[in-house]
């Protein structure tokens, strides 16, 4: 007898438990899947600080954060299976394999929490050679966090963000010298606490404007030649610079993971499925949440949004999912992308995650329905590195909402 | 002491080694590398040409054609998906293609015709529309050009034949009666006959031999690898009129689901890269014959080496070394001509008067990809391994990874894993499974984790512990 | 004593303002470039005493674990600490159990957080 649920949710990391144990809040029957031996997912690798302070009002480190909600799993009995994987998506059921057997498991909803990959060398046209010592930042902080070895003595770190940054204070906590971090951008990608805690604490130079044109060696690599860029992100012919190393690694982007369901139609910003305001993607019954829908910088609003999602999920499965006229979030001044891109004329709260595109100071979020203000919210400072919110009572509001981002003196 | 010793592990010398096991030949392959086809034999098109581009009379076209016509029933025979697409050389100049029509004809190319704009555009949608001709050739097919190689080699050591890996020539002496090779870590290997097939590498080993040096080229070929979704995109191999260097950029369906743009043809040294000029000059005539080409979803970039020599392939019986035969300058299309030149060196050995014997098959390891739940049921009950998933972008169990780990040509390395089972092949490129085959390598080859390599000896990953063990002297620890 | 200058930038907001810190003989601090109160306690904090949580792994058989210090060391500490953690080889491990107490003489402990 085939098993049946009314939600499954793919991914047993953040996002995944935190949709799992909201959908079993709501009332459904919920099954978790996570491909790994154990529930945490990325969070299990990431033995830095920095999680939690919103969510639980408490610094911890990924793994105590994901514990936390293994807890909440464990106490609200939550069906879940480790070491199986998702095979195929299709309308009613998933097919999933594990060392137990393969099987088909029908249900009304499902959850992508699928997380996201790296931006592989192949995908920034690295050039050269091909030799071992080339590596993404996840991939080294495998190596270190899991199994305590070392690739590196003397590496170099392509790309300044968050992952890249932590990865320079690891290894050089871990006995590696990390040379430099080279930053295509003209400015670092990560938060400003990182450069100093895990560049300028160690000091680690950091070169904007700088990407790697090729990798030397045959075997293993020998060195890289850096090359300078102008604010275009075009090489500057002539500045090539060689320098030695034992190691490349590279922090150059996440890519949301959404190829177990090959069909959906992507958002051209996020690379993440599009959603409606429930988290539904263009394949109905099918939501998604975390990482898999939009690359996030804080796991706290990754669970916000994931518990959400499970919520919707689990009123959709019992047929309680309130539709509405379907109306536009459109991107005004300085907005990078909205989450989602549409709302539902339906009374409730709206809440609107976006990126900005630039750094504001002193501005108001504004969101407008043709040029009447429906909200207002003042930041000191907002970067494209760190997500913004607005939230209102929709009430009755018709029509398509611009976000936008004006100067506290309303220019 | 052997009948015969082929050095060089490419798709010829395993051919070679597999044609002579089958006739209870006792023959070795000693190969420099930790691995076989890792040369050109990995890093080319994949492409069984139909044999029509060979100039007539020359070797190539030869053994191109009867290559190709033993390629399907062999690939049968090593287990390994063959598929016979058919090829489109597109232009508007008919004469060329017509000249390369008749070179057809003369060359014994069967299958082959000049087709109008109609006809090409219902066989590619996707061909730019100003191509009003092509010529189309039936018989052209794929395959995967390492794991050709490295079937061959299984199927000749299951039937007796040894395959020595990390094996450096250092020495070859030879008396009246035979040779003798000396490796770097001075193991000895005797053997009446020699088949210098070594690549790249030709020049060197026949300097050893004291036989005949070949002045040789090295051309680079650069490819983008595309991703699976892109698949689709052409139904045939495309060629573009050649020119007098090469067959010019191609797009191809792989026999793995993707597609292969490429390759450049640009002199080189033997040290394969990639460089932002060969990747422009391809995306730009790409974008000429497939205007809908997306290459941003690449997912790799490589390159290959070809060894070439003259306008012909090198296979003879060397005329200052007795029993020794040379072969240099495989450059396309050497993967579709491996099976004649095998059988050219049986008939050069007189291996061919002895008798096929019954040999026994090798079995390609059983990929859970495209099975059904019951398929996969009973492999997991087989093997719980078959049911957890290590790649996750190819489908890729730890069963598959542990069996290319045991097989009879056993990987020893990340990419020899990588191309025996696929994993690492895909849209990560490794990036979620990189350290679990690493891990799986040195627990069932009982090897340290350090030692680990990435290809050849040299290239190990992971390179040392974060907290190593402490050395106690006198109870104390320093 | 002299007088000590600091130049930094703040980490306690995405605004990253430039500060600059001088402590003078007597004790004296000062603070400017910041924006607002947390500026002022992070650029007063930096000069005088930096303070930084660690997080690292200790060898655990074959295995490594995770492990962090229960509260922020101060920067100058983080060596010492570091060489302690090396040395340390342990026989088992639960969540939330301390390894080292008062790692490199400060008042924080080392914990497990992950096995």
């Amino acid at each position: 007898m085939a098993k049946r649920y009314d939600t499954v949710v793919i991914g047993g990391g953040p996002a995944g438990m935190a949709a799992a144990i909201e959908a079993k809040r709501c009332g459904a029957k919920v099954l978790l899947i996570e491909r790994e031996n154990q529930l945490g997912g990325i969070l299990n690798q990431c033995i830095h600080n920095g999680f939690g302070l919103h969510y639980f009002k408490e610094e911890l480190t990924g793994p105590e954060y994901a514990q936390r909600f293994i807890k909440l799993i464990n106490w609200h009995q939550l069906d879940y299976y480790t070491n199986t994987f998702v095979t195929k998506i299709n309308d009613n059921s998933i097919e999933l394999i594990s060392p137990l057997g393969a099987e088909k498991i029908y249900t009304k909803t499902i959850v992508l929490a699928t997380g996201a990959r790296e931006r592989t060398a192949g995908a920034i046209g690295l050039h050269g050679t091909r030799p071992a010592g080339v590596y993404t930042a996840g991939q080294v902080q495998k190596m270190i966090n899991y199994d305590g070895k070392l690739p590196c003595k003397h590496p170099i770190i392509l790309g300044s963000g968050d992952v890249g940054l932590i990865m320079a204070r690891r290894l050089s906590l871990e006995g590696a010298k990390v040379q430099m971090v080279l930053e295509l951008a003209n400015k670092p990608g990560g938060l400003m606490r990182n450069i100093q805690q895990c560049l300028n604490d160690f000091n680690i130079p950091l070169y904007t404007s700088t990407t790697v044109k090729e990798v030397v060696g045959t075997d293993k690599i020998e060195g890289i030649y850096a090359i300078s860029v102008d604010d275009k992100m075009q090489e500057i012919p002539n500045t090539l610079k060689y320098y030695p190393c034992d190691a490349l690694i590279l922090s150059v982007g996440l890519i949301p993971e959404t190829d177990v369901l090959p069909e959906l139609e992507l958002h051209p910003r996020t690379g993440g499925a599009i959603v409606n305001e429930y988290r539904e993607t263009s394949i109905p019954n099918i939501f998604s949440c975390g990482n898999a829908l939009h690359v996030h910088d804080l796991v706290d609003n990754v669970s916000k949004e994931a518990e959400l999602t499970g919520r919707f999920a689990a009123l959709k499965a019992k047929n309680q999912l309130a539709y509405g006229k379907q109306y536009n979030i459109i991107c005004g001044n300085g907005i990078s992308y909205t989450m989602p891109s549409t709302y539902f004329a339906t009374p409730g709260n709206l809440e609107i995650l976006f990126r900005v595109n630039n750094k504001f100071i002193r501005h108001n979020i504004v969101a407008k329905v043709k040029d009447k203000v429906i909200a207002k919210k003042f930041v000191l400072c907002a970067i494209s590195g760190t997500m913004q919110s607005i939230s209102f009572d929709k009430g009755n509001l018709k029509g398509d909402i611009t976000i936008s981002m004006e100067a506290e003196d309303g220019k | 002491m052997f009948d015969i010793a082929i050095i060089g592990g490419g798709v010829v010398g395993a051919n070679i080694l597999c044609f002579c096991a089958r006739r209870g030949v006792r023959a070795v392959l000693i190969e420099k590398n930790n691995d076989v086809a890792t040369g050109a034999s990995k890093a080319n098109s994949g492409i069984i040409h139909a044999g029509f581009d060979a100039k007539p009379g020359t070797l190539k076209a030869k053994l191109n054609v009867s290559g190709n016509k033993i390629m399907e029933k062999l690939c049968s025979e090593l287990d390994l998906p063959y598929q016979k697409i058919g090829a489109l050389v597109v232009g508007n100049d008919l004469g060329k293609l017509n000249e390369l029509k008749e070179r057809g004809d003369v060359n014994g190319v069967h299958d082959i015709e000049i087709i109008k704009k109609n006809r090409l555009q219902e066989l590619e949608p996707n061909l730019n529309g100003d191509y009003k001709y092509a010529l189309y050739a039936k018989n052209s097919g794929i395959v995967s050009p390492y794991m050709l190689t490295i079937a061959l080699c299984e199927e000749a050591i299951l039937n007796g034949a040894t395959v020595y890996r990390n094996f450096e020539t250092k020495a070859i002496e030879k008396n009246s009666r035979n040779f003798k090779i000396i490796s770097a870590q001075n193991t000895v290997l005797t053997a009446k006959y020699v088949v210098n097939c070594a690549g790249a590498g030709y020049n060197e080993v026949a300097r050893k031999l004291k036989s005949e040096i070949y002045p040789l080229t090295f051309r680079r070929g650069e490819y983008y690898l595309l991703d699976s979704s892109e698949y689709g995109i052409v139904n045939h191999t495309i060629f573009p009129l050649p020119t007098p260097e090469s067959k010019g950029i191609l797009i191809t369906p792989t026999i793995d689901g993707n597609v292969l743009v490429g390759p450049t043809s640009e002199i080189s040294d033997q040290i394969p890269v990639t460089t932002s000029e060969g990747m422009n000059k391809i995306k730009s005539n790409i974008t000429t014959m497939i205007p809908k080409i997306n290459l941003r979803k690449s997912i790799r970039v490589f390159s290959g080496i070809r060894t070439i020599s003259g306008d012909d392939f090198i296979i003879e019986n060397s005329q200052k070394v007795k029993n020794l035969i040379n072969i240099a300058g495989i450059c396309s299309p050497g993967l579709s001509s491996a099976p004649a030149i095998a059988n050219m060196v049986l008939e050069m050995t007189g291996f061919d008067k002895l008798p096929v014997k019954k040999f026994k098959k090798r079995k390609n390891i059983v990929s859970i990809k495209g099975k059904s739940t019951e398929e996969l049921n009973a492999l997991i009950k087989k093997d719980p391994d078959y049911g957890k998933i290590v790649c996750k972008c190819e489908l890729v169990s730890l069963a598959e990874i542990k069996q290319a780990l045991t097989s009879p040509l056993a990987a020893y390395s990340v990419d020899g894993v990588k191309r025996r089972v696929r994993a690492g092949m895909g849209r990560c490129q490794g990036g979620f499974c990189l350290l679990k085959v690493i891990e799986t390598i040195a627990k069932t080859h009982k090897e340290p984790i350090i030692s680990i390599p990435k290809e050849n000896l040299g290239s190990e990953i992971l390179i040392s512990e974060i907290r190593p063990k402490k050395v106690v002297k006198n109870g104390k620890k320093i | 004593m002299e007088n000590k200058v600091l130049d930094t930038t703040c980490i306690m907001c995405p605004m990253g303002c430039s500060l600059h810190i001088e402590k003078t003989s007597s004790g004296e601090i000062t603070v400017t470039g910041n924006t607002c109160e947390r500026g002022k306690i992070y650029g007063t904090s930096e000069i005088t005493l930096p303070v930084r949580m660690l997080t690292t792994l200790v060898k655990y058989k074959d295995k490594v674990i995770a492990v962090k210090t229960d509260r922020p060391i101060p920067k100058s500490k983080i060596k010492d600490a570091m060489k302690e953690v090396d040395a340390l080889e342990i026989k088992s491990a639960r969540l939330g159990q301390c390894l080292i107490h008062n790692i490199a003489g400060t008042d924080a402990n080392l914990i497990v957080t992950r096995k």
